[in-house]
């Protein structure tokens, strides 16, 4: 089962809910995924306490120019729409940054003056810990195709067999987001009950919603004292469901702030965790 | 030889214009009679990507080889320097101001890019 | 032109808040939201809407199905997998390439302006503000803050002011870049904890790639002292200064929940001195400015 757990807002807790509940349903005795595809801030590991990692460099197909083959056509310039060719001397000169790697030159050129060169733009790391499997991803510095390494992290993920695969979304709900979660089982959406958490978890449940999937709402750092909890408000007049309310302990924040807060937060919150995983296989057993 | 200078407006004593890609417009002088013309830069500002490479093709296409600026981005710079054209930056003043500070050696030529892209 | 970004790496540490305690503290400046994704800063600045207009950039692309002869062609070239095998292009997935179109036999696709978000110009007290929303799923963001920036730059001459105050998105990638490049200096919000340091030099590095100055702030110093000894450390190891130093408060949750930033909000303060400790954040700014 595919569960994605992501945020409009960013610092909610979706990367302490994933840890978490991973290490949760690993304790039940199921084989588990846990892919971290915020592959530009990539934290995951740092609360997993992993031993070596095995890395793979991620690259894309950026055109090349065999300068001596090109006859100055221009038919390459003339099809790429990110502006990454331009003819200069009668000779196309790349911009590497701004390719899409959409493959429209090298197809369109009528020599074969053009072809692809394998570029990296960063790595995919795996680690496996019991019956925890680590996978995740960081982006280079300076580069742009965030999307490109989720879906690497994304296709590993579906070549090892599991009981759950857990992703972990970046923040946010554009490009990266949308190619995290898309195609998952179930969505989990990580929010706090503020006015910024409220207005991003309303932008959420409208990608949610665009594409068709199945999701929750998990409140986090919830304020007991409130006596109206204006996300709880939201869900209720949107008919959505509330897979979980964690409060807000300074304790919990401290133990996150170190690193090492898994034991401390599954014994606190072991009620709320079971519920989510009860949830979770019923909608599995729905959908078998 | 022509050389296109980043203009504010249309005239000999218009201000250099610190930017290139989306530069007002430039001066195109031609020192073999000393005439110019005025060449609006049509990638306006809503252009948000390769700004700067349509404006360096379109001063390729002018014939000039020497462009002065206040500033110039990486692919514009990319772009002028392939096609052989020599960049100066750090021009101020008027486009008349800034031509004589080339004539007299005053202006140094840029090797790369002085301001990172706009994208 | 001096233009500020402010920025984090990880989320949710305290950016919005921070930017509009600045914005507040300016004699007038232009404001510009640049989390496109999930822009929050409205909600504190309250600008009164002056006008919006439709972002468009690029194409997407569409199938005809009566033209179309199922022949696969578009399938097979698509590198996107946007195309589903009933012939369907998928608007999400596609990143309007034109390939596609292009190689179709039966001239069967074709594109259409893609409007992937709205452009917002407000203003307050201070200044123009200049915010988007991205439609979900979109894949423009950093094109949509370039278009900000140019709107904010015209903001600004237009208006005779000369400082911008950007308020960044979380990460590292296209719409950070986007909102950093160019800019004067950089403040770093972080606050005390593993992921938030490990991100923060991240963003440091990505901060120096551009060569631009950056200071940093930690937000709810209190929550680990030694993590924020940790930062200090690293800052000082870099040469970066510590702009600033802030204790949790519970003052910011009540001023967000009234929609004003911390200065405006002028109410009880948990902590006497996070007035104070803002305040000579700003001027280490200026200065910097």
């Amino acid at each position: 089962m595919n569960i994605a757990i992501a945020s409009g807002k960013g610092g909610t807790g979706k990367t302490t809910i994933s840890v978490a509940l991973s290490e949760y349903i690993t304790k039940k005795g199921y084989n588990v995924v846990l892919a971290d595809c915020d592959v530009e801030e990539p934290n995951t590991a740092l609360f997993l306490n992993l031993g070596n990692k095995k890395t793979e460099t991620v690259s894309v197909d950026i055109p090349k120019l065999n300068s001596i083959q090109c006859i100055g056509c221009s038919a390459c310039e003339e099809i790429c729409k990110f502006s990454s060719i331009a003819m200069v001397n009668n000779l196309p000169l790349i911009f590497p940054d701004l390719c899409h790697s959409c493959g429209g030159c090298v197809l369109v050129c009528p020599t074969g003056a053009l072809y692809y060169e394998k570029v990296p733009i960063g790595i995919f790391e795996q680690a496996k810990k019991g019956s925890l499997h680590y996978l995740g991803g960081l982006l280079n510095l300076g580069k742009i195709q965030t999307a490109t390494i989720i879906s690497y992290v994304k296709d590993k993920a579906k070549k090892i067999k599991s009981d759950f695969v857990i992703f972990d979304s970046p923040p946010g709900t554009s490009c990266p987001f949308v190619e995290t979660v898309n195609g998952c089982d179930h969505l989990i959406l990580v929010t706090e009950p503020t006015p910024f958490g409220l207005n991003d978890l309303k932008l959420s449940v409208e990608a949610a919603r665009a594409m068709n999937l199945d999701f929750s709402v998990l409140i986090n750092k919830n304020d007991e004292k409130e006596k109206t909890n204006i996300i709880e408000k939201f869900c209720k007049t949107e008919g959505i469901h509330i897979i979980a309310t964690i409060p807000y302990e300074r304790e919990i924040a401290f133990a996150y702030s170190t690193g090492d807060f898994k034991k401390t937060f599954i014994n606190r919150y072991s009620n709320e965790l079971e519920n989510i995983a009860v949830f979770l296989k019923k909608i599995n057993k729905k959908e078998d | 030889m022509k050389i296109a200078v980043t203009a504010t407006g249309e005239t000999m004593d218009a201000t250099i214009d610190p930017r290139f890609g989306r530069a007002a417009g430039f001066i195109i002088f031609d020192t073999s009679d000393e005439s110019f013309i005025y060449m609006g830069n049509p990638v306006k500002l809503e252009s948000v990507q390769g700004a700067g490479i349509q404006t360096a093709k379109n001063i390729i296409d002018s014939g000039a080889k020497k462009v002065i600026t206040g500033n110039v981005g990486p692919k514009a710079f990319t772009t002028l320097n392939t096609a052989g054209i020599e960049i100066y930056t750090g021009a101020s003043g008027t486009v008349k101001e800034a031509l004589k500070a080339l004539d007299s050696g005053n202006l140094e030529k840029t090797e790369s890019a002085n301001v990172s892209g706009h994208w | 032109m001096k233009e500020l970004a402010i920025i984090s790496g990880k989320g949710g540490t305290g950016k919005t808040s921070i930017s509009a305690a600045l914005i507040a503290l300016q004699k007038d400046c232009v404001s510009v939201d640049c989390d496109v994704d999930a822009a929050n800063l409205y909600l504190l600045l309250n600008p009164e809407l002056k006008s919006q207009y439709d972002f468009y950039h690029g194409q997407k692309y569409i199938i005809n199905s009566e033209k179309c002869t199922s022949c696969g062609k578009c399938v097979k070239l698509c590198k996107f997998n946007a195309i589903s095998d009933d012939f369907v292009i998928d608007p999400i997935g596609c990143e309007g390439c034109s390939v596609c179109a292009f190689f179709c036999p039966e001239q069967a696709i074709s594109g259409y302006d893609n409007n992937c978000g709205e452009v917002y110009l407000g203003e307050i007290q201070k200044g123009p503000v200049v915010y988007a929303r991205l439609d979900p799923g979109e894949g423009n963001s950093g094109l949509l803050v370039a278009k900000l920036r140019e709107e904010a730059k015209k903001m600004a001459s237009s208006n005779n002011l000369d400082t911008i105050i950007l308020d960044g998105p979380p990460g590292i990638g296209c719409p950070v870049i986007s909102t950093i490049t160019g800019v004067k200096l950089v403040l770093a919000v972080t606050e005390p904890n593993i992921s938030a340091l490990h991100d923060l030099k991240r963003v440091l590095e990505l901060a120096d790639h551009f060569r631009i100055k950056a200071l940093v702030c930690i937000n709810r110093a209190d929550i680990n002292p030694e993590i924020t000894s940790e930062i200090k450390d690293f800052c000082r190891k870099k040469n970066i200064t510590i702009a600033g130093e802030i204790n949790s408060d519970n003052a910011f949750l009540h001023a967000q929940r009234q929609g004003k930033d911390i200065i405006t909000y002028n109410g009880t303060m948990e902590n006497p001195d996070t007035i104070n400790e803002i305040k000579k954040l700003n001027e280490i700014i200026l200065n910097e400015l």
